[in-house]
């Protein structure tokens, strides 16, 4: 007879909800006293008896004493750990793809988040600068600091907790140490009560500070006062120069002041010249505390902003005062590059885990016998799935440590070829909080990873079957295929991601700035002050200095100008061309620049016609300019701007003729429009600073010694600063699209790699899984190509799934990209067909080692070794 | 004091052990515990008081052989140790020094 069987449901409901210590002698017990019963008592009584005793038993032990002990038992875990590293040592390479993939994403990652943290996550070193918002005036086109008048407007308001308004610059620092270039704010007196931060030695700015009258003050940083002024209390009362002249220190703020405007190491008290207290003066970046947010902030500032334009009758009509919270402000450039690259680094890990899910399901189709086996002899599923998930978690963890120790070569690199607008660069670090994020990173993934497997493992039941081999791998190899669909997609998202960055690089470079930029070199020269002090002092230092150049043998061209292209200074220009009205509403935004002559030269700027500047304009002669073509087009559509006249609205420059017109320049980059420009001659207007441009014969940068000594020569005390080439100053100006494409490239590389190896995988173990097969029908008449086909066939079912949900997934998240694109656009057909068709070529490539193993095949030795099994 | 808290059930499952000796898993102990006391004993409480006697030090327990008869599940055989040996001796001194002088009620 056959031997009574307990009821299946509650033999279930025991297994899958008693602790697992003792899960084994408690159905043992239950079963042998079913047995016992059965004969005793009958069948019906004794399943009743086996219902009753199975529901107490869970009642007594999960709900009463629930917590106490269903605690998983350390032996239990540690059996399964065993399970793992055992199972992980009989398929080596596997186990080292699987590995090797986890930490390239988690490597991946872990740099990524390091660099994003202080950019987009942890707050600025300043307290509450959550609190902090800069105002100012934009347009749809630029924006515009505020004047004075409007500051005290703002303060007067009172919808701020403090106001301060201050100018930012750069200037040349002399007397302690060799000279060098420092970041300068001039600050009003409210400044240091907005950052609300305390002098640690000596004292910040009092009201005596803002009068004309007396030695002028400066503070300084900590860091600052640490590295030249020998420390906090040393530095008070120190005399340092800027631009030559003498500031006494009064006290010194913590480094933590530098976050804001980033970089600044020294405060100077704010004189602003009576003609530029203004209403109309518009020099003044704002910064203010205010515990208003979001929706009531911008409220509150719309109001304010009526409320000023009201009061500047002449205003833009299109202009609005907005206010943003510095941090966002600062990472406004890079947030969308950082978005971008954590959603890269986050698909590499998808993929990785794909991957890792991948071998653990090939690894469960291996062993459904074994697992079979082990549910048969009272195993339990729960068990099963814990032993799987364990599995899982040690691969990622291992992955993860792996991870965390590429991750700091990877970020070092990261951060040599990030550009140099990058905000908070000092901050950047594996620090704690990456190893946490890390691990974290290591749980969800190992989870994840898991997920696939312990679904298949659920239709493993106790029944051993010859076939159960062929059940659980038709499910797991439909899974996999799935997984690897995933896989091909998320590889094909961030590979056209990748090709469309990397086709707006190359339209940047195709782009004809309007310059030339090879064998120029560029030195930035500051005069000091006290010898230099207006126009023709200048002159006596640039006109010698441009002659001697031109007549050295290595150069080609030489010239004077107070900036130059992708520099990133910018002097905004409002301009009436008379007769026309004053129509302020929209007077031309353009840009001037004082040059020589030699700087169209030097920079192979045609001046289309008219005349280039002479040493006849001098600075008692006719006022006189040079604009851009798009300028002339402005003000004069149709006409020619040569004999003109324009008049200056804001700096008090008066009113030129315009003797040339010269050719279009992208002044801001290849990316924006080139700028309308209107030329002044260095002769006619004092800047004090300017960039001396060499174009060289030989090799620019070997006449960078050459450079900074005929300037020495001329004056020894003018400091001769950095000299770099311009085609630096032309690639830093691309350097974000670059690094942005580099990465999104490699990340799009490792994860087409990473697919490809689970197609490989896929296809190969299916094939190899089905050799039996395919000799039987080669024995039957079937010929190799037939068989091979079969197997590209599959592959190429899997390109197509994985192409096509790329393409649709590329489609919907193209907004992501837009704002970092340039001359292509977001659904670039070429992009779209080519980079699918490119992985689906991969993919048969992949597919072909397995196939032409198929091809190979020699059925009878197949056939008769398999015999029997 | 020494007994505190060692409840009917648990004494009583002591005692069984002990009488079973070597043979001490569930499914005896339990038969023992029904025919003694003549009361239908869940084997829900039964657990937890051997649980509990574990948990106290009182008794061991060891893994023994799966088992066809049981569905191929191991037993867990139970055993007293020194101090549920005390625990019992203890138990029983009390309840004769309580006896003593209640002729009575035998």
């Amino acid at each position: 007879m056959r031997p009574p069987r307990p009821p299946r449901l509650a033999a279930r409901l025991l297994d899958a909800l008693l602790p697992a210590g003792s899960r084994d002698e408690l159905l043992g017990d239950l079963h042998e006293l079913f047995v016992d019963e059965t004969s005793a008592l009958g069948r019906t009584r004794a399943r009743i008896h086996y219902w009753r005793e199975a529901l107490l038993l869970v009642i007594r032990l999960r709900v009463t004493h629930g917590r106490r002990l269903a605690t998983p038992s350390p032996a239990g875990l540690r059996d399964d750990v065993r399970s793992a590293l055992r199972s992980a040592r009989r398929a080596p390479l596997a186990t080292i793809a699987a590995l090797a993939t986890m930490s390239a994403g988690f490597a991946g990652a872990t740099a990524i988040f390091s660099l994003a943290d202080p950019l987009l996550i942890r707050p600025l070193a300043l307290p509450h600068s959550e609190q902090l918002v800069s105002i100012k005036h934009t347009a749809p086109d630029r924006s515009v600091q505020l004047s004075a008048p409007e500051v005290e407007d703002l303060r007067t308001s009172g919808a701020f907790n403090a106001v301060s308004g201050y100018t930012s610059s750069t200037r040349v620092l002399t007397q302690v140490g060799p000279a060098d270039r420092v970041m300068v704010a001039e600050v009003d007196a409210s400044f240091f009560t907005v950052l609300q931060v305390s002098p640690v030695a000596g004292r910040v700015f009092d009201a005596s500070d803002f009068t004309a009258a007396g030695p002028r003050q400066a503070i300084v940083s900590e860091g600052f006062a640490r590295g030249r002024l020998g420390g906090t209390e040393a530095a008070v009362g120190r005399v340092l120069a800027l631009n030559d002249e003498p500031f006494t220190v009064a006290g010194v703020v913590p480094s933590s002041a530098s976050a804001y405007p980033e970089g600044t190491q020294i405060w100077l008290p704010q004189r602003l010249r009576a003609m530029f207290r203004g209403r109309g003066m518009h020099m003044l970046e704002v910064l203010a505390r205010t515990s208003h947010v979001g929706e009531t902030l911008q409220t509150v500032v719309a109001t304010l902003g009526d409320r000023l334009a009201a009061a500047s009758p002449g205003a833009h009509k299109d202009i609005r005062l907005v206010a943003v919270r510095i941090q966002d402000e600062m990472v406004r450039s890079v947030r969308p590059v950082i978005r971008l690259l954590m959603i890269a680094a986050a698909a590499l890990v998808l993929v990785a885990c794909t991957n890792v899910a991948a071998l653990l399901m090939m690894r469960l189709t291996q062993r459904t016998h074994e697992l079979a086996i082990r549910v048969a002899l009272g195993a339990g599923q729960a068990r099963l799935m814990r032993l799987l998930t364990v599995e899982s978690l040690l691969l990622a963890g291992a992955g993860a440590i792996a991870g965390i120790l590429f991750a700091v070569p990877t970020l070092a690199v990261l951060v040599a070829l990030s550009p140099a607008e990058l905000p908070r660069q000092g901050e950047v670090g594996v620090d704690s909080r990456a190893l946490a994020f890390a691990g974290l990173l290591a749980l969800a993934s190992g989870c994840l990873a898991a997920a696939g497997p312990v679904l298949l493992a659920r239709r493993i039941d106790g029944r051993i079957r010859q076939d159960a081999r062929m059940t659980a791998g038709k499910a797991a190899q439909r899974a996999r295929g799935a997984l690897v669909i995933a896989q091909l997609a998320t590889a094909c998202c961030v590979l056209v991601s990748a090709a469309l960055l990397g086709r707006s690089l190359h339209e940047l470079s195709r782009v004809d700035m309007g310059f030339e930029a090879a064998s120029v070199i560029r030195l930035k020269v500051a005069l000091p002050l006290r010898k230099y002090d207006e126009v023709e002092a200048q002159t006596r230092f640039f006109a010698p200095l441009e002659e001697r150049l031109k007549r050295h043998p290595d150069v080609a061209a030489a010239g004077i100008g107070w900036s130059v292209p992708l520099g990133g200074v910018r002097f905004p220009a409002r301009l009436r061309a008379p007769p026309q009205a004053d129509p302020p509403a929209d007077a031309p935004n353009a840009e001037f620049n004082f040059v020589s002559a030699g700087y169209f030269e030097a920079l192979r700027i045609p001046v289309l016609r008219g005349r280039t500047f002479s040493a006849a304009d001098q600075r008692h002669s006719l006022p006189v300019a040079i604009v851009s073509e798009s300028l002339e087009r402005r003000l004069w559509p149709g006409g020619s701007a040569v004999g003109q006249t324009v008049e200056d609205l804001e700096s008090n420059q008066g009113v030129f003729t315009i003797v040339g017109v010269a050719r279009d320049v992208h002044q801001a980059g290849a990316a924006s429009p080139a700028a309308a420009m209107i030329y002044r001659p260095t002769s006619q207007f004092f800047s004090g600073i300017a960039d001396v441009l060499v174009r060289t014969r030989t090799s620019p940068s070997d006449f960078a010694s050459t450079l900074a000594a005929v300037v020495h020569d001329l004056d020894p005390d003018v400091p001769a600063g950095h000299v770099e080439t311009m085609e630096k100053v032309v690639a830093s100006a691309t350097a974000r699209t670059r690094f942005t494409a580099f990465l999104v490239g490699m990340f799009a590389v490792t994860a087409a790699l990473l697919a490809l190896v689970g197609v490989y995988a896929l296809v190969g173990h299916s094939a190899s899984s089905r050799r039996r097969e395919y000799s039987l029908r080669m024995a039957l008449g079937a010929r190799p190509w037939d068989l091979g086909r079969t197997i590209l066939w599959q592959g190429s079912r899997l390109a197509l799934g994985g192409g096509a949900v790329g393409v649709v997934v590329s489609l919907a998240t193209g907004d992501l990209l837009r704002a970092l694109l340039f001359g292509v656009n977001v659904r670039d057909p070429v992009t779209l067909v080519g980079i699918p068709a490119l992985l689906a070529t991969a993919v048969l490539a992949a597919c072909f080692v397995p196939a032409r193993r198929v091809m190979r095949l020699d059925p009878a030795a197949v056939l008769r070794d398999d015999t029997g099994t | 004091m020494a007994l505190e808290g060692l409840g009917e059930l648990e004494h009583l499952t002591l005692l069984a052990i002990a009488r079973l000796g070597p043979d001490a898993y569930g499914v005896p102990v339990l038969q023992e515990l029904r025919r003694i006391t003549k009361k239908t004993i869940s084997r829900a409480s039964l657990y937890v008081a051997l649980r509990r006697l574990e948990e106290k030090g009182l008794v061991g327990s060891r893994l023994g052989e799966p088992e066809p008869i049981r569905g191929g599940r191991a037993k867990r055989y139970f055993h007293l140790r020194p101090a549920g040996v005390r625990a019992v001796r203890a138990q029983r001194a009390v309840l004769l020094r309580l006896w003593d002088g209640l002729p009575i009620l035998e």
